[in-house]
């Protein structure tokens, strides 16, 4: 993996992640935020877009511990910014998923 | 569409979680039907009446229709479900579409990767299980 890859998969992964804070916000609340739907649709579809130029160069198996690394980065944003109650149980569940993750891309 | 108008079940959080997996599984290998079919060079039979087939393939227009509802599911999941616990969830396709791909298309994988997608589904039972609770459904 290249320095330019590894810099988009960070980018991909962050805006994937502040794409769904933002649908979150945009969906709760007495009523629906559009524009905050609508930024976030456009932060995942630039993911979605990074994703696959990533795909072309890279094996799949190089970027699923990525995926993992992604969902504890969205649980603690969801903790730290959408104030979400996660529980001790919740924080094992995500270590397990990621561990799977990695395993995946490793065999 | 109401919310009001829906029978109370319908509306259950952990039904549209599950809802949501699937969704999302099941788009995902009928894409992969309609690669396999435009990779042959044929569409079913039955449908050569119609327009259908020029629009490529069924498999795929299927898949787009399945992508689309789980969207329109996720948006109402965020509505009623905390992130933390949704997005987990919908990241159960990780382990699902392999197993889909095995059992349909016959593609394999290792002992490492089935204790992988084993992790996986485990892991989103902890996450989901105790917590599935509506934060309020209007």
């Amino acid at each position: 993996m290249t320095l330019v890859q590894m810099i988009l998969v960070v980018v991909a992964q962050t805006a994937q992640v502040g794409g769904q804070l933002l649908l979150k916000r945009g969906m709760s609340g007495p009523r629906t935020r559009i524009l905050l739907v609508v930024g976030g649709v456009a932060l995942l579809t630039f993911w979605f877009l990074a994703w696959l130029k990533l795909l072309q160069g890279i094996d799949i198996s190089y970027l699923y511990p990525f995926e993992g690394i992604s969902l504890v980065l969205l649980v603690v944003a969801a903790r730290v910014l959408l104030r979400e109650q996660t529980s001790p149980q919740a924080w094992f569940g995500v270590a397990l998923i990621t561990s799977g993750m990695i395993l995946v891309g490793l065999s | 569409m109401k919310a009001a108008a829906l029978p109370s079940w319908a509306l259950n959080p952990t039904l549209h979680l599950v809802l949501n997996a699937a969704l999302v599984t099941v788009s995902e290998l009928l894409l992969k039907a309609g690669a396999r079919e435009a990779a042959a060079g044929r569409t079913p039979h039955w449908l050569d009446w119609s327009g259908v087939p020029a629009l490529s393939s069924v498999w795929v227009l299927a898949g787009i229709l399945c992508y689309l509802l789980s969207f329109a599911n996720w948006l109402y999941l965020l509505r009623i479900v905390p992130l933390y616990i949704a997005f987990p969830v919908t990241n159960l396709s990780h382990a699902l579409i392999p197993m889909g791909a095995w059992v349909f298309f016959g593609e394999r994988f290792g002992v490492g990767r089935a204790l992988g997608f084993a992790l996986i589904i485990a892991g989103t039972w902890f996450v989901a299980r105790p917590s599935a609770r509506k934060e309020g459904v209007r």
